[in-house]
């Protein structure tokens, strides 16, 4: 049984004990009794009490010794010698994962920070649940230790309000049941290397939050990237600078747009960025010519 | 002892402290239709029924989360200054000064959220402020962190005269708290319960606030001089501490309301007791000390605040359960009690907050945190709290203090209050509560505008829920303005009447 599970049951339960008592209670309200009566039932209602001061104070010791008699927290200032670690870098509004395949059956340490503001780094298990949390807070590194059941895409969600892109900051990491296996994502991920990711995978993970999963952006905050002029030029390089290197203050199509772009260029590589480009120009009607990660690595070597 | 007089003469409400009290409590129901009305749009969307664009909905979410604490905070002060009154002697200058503050604290907060387009949501969690990303910028952050800043000056104002007042007639805060009975004595049976609530908030609360504005000053520098950083880590406890025990002092400043009123309308006594002030001492350090379990995800955090969270979030069950709602409900068995509004309401808000304590304790503990931080579960428990324990409280009042302007001076008990208004207020309360539960449980996200299809069940019971509790509110401040603006009574009647008289 899931914790979750566990937790509704005991809610419900207590919730549901405590309006019995106000019920049961409710109905003997109408029903005044005399002097006698009154004494007796206060007598009795002080037993009761202690009574359930007993009850609850057992409760009390045996919930705290079963829930902390296995601190669920790692410590935070020794090495943990993990196996397999997990480098996690939140920033609004994306999430970088190095590497993001891991093995299930053994333990994962994640080592959790972030960039700029606070969030909430959660893992979801296929079902759809989360299976365990830590914060991402800048300027420290929060080290969860997890070990997943079962091979599949797991996705990760920021769990920590960080402004308007927060509910788009996802991500996926794959579990799979030997590491060893996985030509693609093998050696390579578990050394930290570089992860083959679609352009689409890509533009779920670093550019859904503002331009959203249509392409449309949001009005006069975040630019459409469907029909734009950037996007669609034969000449790719200003797509590719704005992607590098980030732009603020723009005026398109008479609206200025005041909230910066996040410059990628020390964030993705070549083969990544131009899987991102790519993804923009042949997606919602665009028509741009598709770039390769050499013309990625011109622009990027001719600087800002 | 408290007397049994449904309306004491003492508590008479006339000329410019009328004026003051209609003030407080007519704002408390204006405002809180507008915020819930900001809370069912939200749902709303979520459930998809509406479209509301994101930046809009994170403007939303920060004035519905400070505009509710806000508003609870100046009710329940409210509470507490009605009755307080009347066992010391509190300024006037003091309980409208707080009035004013917050009304200037409020635009503050408005203008940066609907002109400045702040959107860093009541926590202002550092160092979002100034991470707007072009949605708002630092003045936008700056004006609304002024805004809590007015808001927190004037309730330290109000608290620190109460304090003066309480000081005067008992000595000092641990007299008036009754530390001198917990181990031994007789206790005076005339000590007012109001007078021992006051002071637990005046000291709680005091401090909080202290804390806030340290924090606050602190952000301001930061904003416009950024070379000056914070310790995230540190500005996360200190933000949590503060907002957790103003939130918290709400809920002990309305519970006067049960004290003071639910003897008056069972007719029962309700005596004071040694486990009675053993809870308010015992609370007095739990407020004070509980606020880590707002960061039992962060792993950095020292481990012995951690556990001190959990232990002690556990431990604020028991006065709830054992005095508060025990003592209550052994006022109201075989009591005949006469319902009507007033004490329907109370005997709600005593069983809201019992009820309300169970998914908190599961929200303060370590394990259950791995799934349920930031989950819709936290918002669960404390919609409970305060749509079902905080607003019925101060509700009762309200409605008390109507019936005795009322032509028979008696507690209104219409048909339509108890099908209108109680109904929808009870069944709306808990569908609303219930759905944020259940998305806890479904690890649906809290704060987040976009939903996945999976959430929609728990996001559309919500949207049920908070449209009838938002009609209930709404028939409620309808009732209780027209009540409140109703010219008082001529003395005599239930005025200086009984709770025999009653019902």
């Amino acid at each position: 049984m899931a914790l979750q599970d566990v937790v509704w049951i005991i809610t419900l339960a207590g919730i549901g004990l405590v309006a019995l008592g106000f019920v049961l209670v409710i109905l003997q309200a109408g029903k005044p009794a005399d002097d006698e009566a009154t004494r007796k039932s206060a007598h009795n209602a002080r037993r009761l009490q202690a009574w359930l001061f007993g009850i609850l104070l057992v409760g009390f010791a045996v919930g705290t010794w079963a829930t902390l008699r296995h601190y669920p927290i790692p410590p935070q200032d020794k090495p943990l010698d993990s196996r397999q670690v997990v480098d996690v870098v939140g920033r609004q509004w994306s999430w970088q994962i190095t590497p993001s395949t891991v093995e299930a059956g053994s333990v994962v340490e994640f080592r959790v920070t972030s960039a700029d503001v606070n969030h909430g780094f959660a893992l979801y298990s296929p079902e759809g649940r989360i299976v365990s949390q830590v914060q991402a807070m800048p300027g420290y590194t929060n080290k969860l230790l997890h070990t997943f059941d079962k091979p599949g895409d797991y996705s990760v969600m920021c769990l920590e309000y960080c402004g308007l892109g927060h509910a788009p900051m996802k991500a996926t990491i794959r579990v799979v049941a030997d590491l060893a296996a996985e030509p693609a994502a093998g050696p390579a991920a578990a050394a930290g290397g570089p992860v083959a990711a679609s352009g689409e995978q890509l533009y779920a993970t670093h550019c859904v939050a503002c331009h959203q999963p249509t392409g449309q952006g949001l009005s006069n905050i975040y630019p459409s990237l469907a029909g734009n002029a950037v996007v669609n030029d034969a000449d790719p390089t200003a797509h590719l600078r704005t992607v590098l290197f980030g732009l603020q203050g723009k005026t398109i199509d008479g609206v200025a747009y005041p909230v910066p772009m996040l410059p990628f260029v020390g964030i993705l590589d070549d083969e990544e960025i131009a899987a991102i480009v790519n993804h923009e120009r042949g997606s919602w009607g665009n028509h741009g010519d598709p770039v390769t990660p050499a013309q990625v690595a011109a622009v990027r070597g001719a600087g800002k | 002892m408290a007397s049994l007089t449904l309306y004491p003469e003492e508590e008479r409400l006339q000329g410019k402290e009328r004026l003051a009290f209609n003030f407080y409590m007519i704002s408390a129901v204006v405002l809180l239709v507008l915020m819930m009305l900001l809370g069912v749009t939200m749902r709303m969307s979520q459930a998809r029924w509406i479209g509301v664009p994101p930046d809009w909905f994170y403007k939303l979410l920060s004035m519905h989360g400070a505009g509710m604490v806000g508003t609870v905070g100046m009710a329940t002060m409210g509470v507490m200054w009605y009755f307080l009154r009347k066992c010391v002697r509190l300024h006037l200058w003091a309980f409208v000064t707080n009035y004013v503050m917050f009304l200037a604290g409020a635009l503050c907060i408005i203008a940066s959220i609907f002109l400045g387009d702040y959107a860093g949501l009541w926590t202002f969690l550092y160092p979002l402020p100034t991470h707007g990303m072009g949605l708002w910028n630092s003045n936008a952050a700056a004006l609304f962190m002024a805004g809590y800043l007015f808001i927190g000056v004037g309730a330290l104002l109000f608290y620190f005269d109460a304090a003066a007042g309480i000081i005067r007639v008992h000595g000092n805060l641990g007299r008036a708290l009754g530390l001198q009975w917990l181990f031994g004595g007789t206790i005076d049976p005339d000590h007012p319960k109001t007078v021992v609530a006051s002071t637990m908030v005046i000291i709680s609360n005091s401090i909080g606030i202290i804390v806030g504005a340290v924090v606050l000053v602190m952000g301001l520098v930061n904003i416009y001089y950024p070379q000056f950083t914070l310790d995230a880590l540190l500005a996360k406890n200190l933000i949590y501490w503060f907002g957790h025990m103003y939130i918290n002092a709400a809920i002990y400043m309305a519970v006067i309301v049960v004290y003071e009123l639910l003897p008056r309308y069972t007719r029962k006594p309700y005596p004071i007791s040694r486990p009675f002030l053993w809870s308010w001492a015992v609370s007095t350090v739990f407020v004070i000390v509980v606020f880590p379990h707002h960061l039992l995800m962060d792993y950095a955090q020292p481990r012995w605040l951690s556990i001190m969270g959990q232990v002690v979030s556990w431990g604020a069950g028991f006065p709830v359960l054992l005095v508060t709602a025990y003592g209550a409900l052994a006022n109201l068995y075989q009591s005949n009690i006469r319902w009507n509004m007033p004490s329907r309401l109370m005997i709600l808000s005593v069983f809201g907050w019992a009820a309300g304590i169970i998914p908190a304790i599961v929200d303060g503990t370590i394990r259950s945190n791995l799934v349920l931080h930031n989950t819709q579960s936290v918002p669960g428990h404390f919609h409970f709290y305060l749509l079902l324990a905080v607003i019925p409280m101060t509700l009762a009042l309200m409605f008390h203090v109507t019936g005795r302007r009322s032509a028979t001076q008696a507690p209104p008990n219409s048909r339509a209050d108890n099908v209108v208004g109680f109904a929808l207020l009870l069944v709306g309360g808990l569908t609303l509560a219930f759905s944020f539960l259940r998305g806890g449980l479904d690890s649906v996200a809290r704060r987040m505008d976009m939903h996945l299809d999976a959430w929609l069940g728990s996001d559309v019971a919500g949207a049920v829920g908070g449209t009838l509790m938002l009609l209930a509110m709404l028939y409620f401040a309808i009732r209780i303005t027209a009540g409140l603006l109703r010219r008082p009574s001529a003395a005599g009647g239930l005025g200086a009447g009984t709770a025999d008289a009653a019902g």
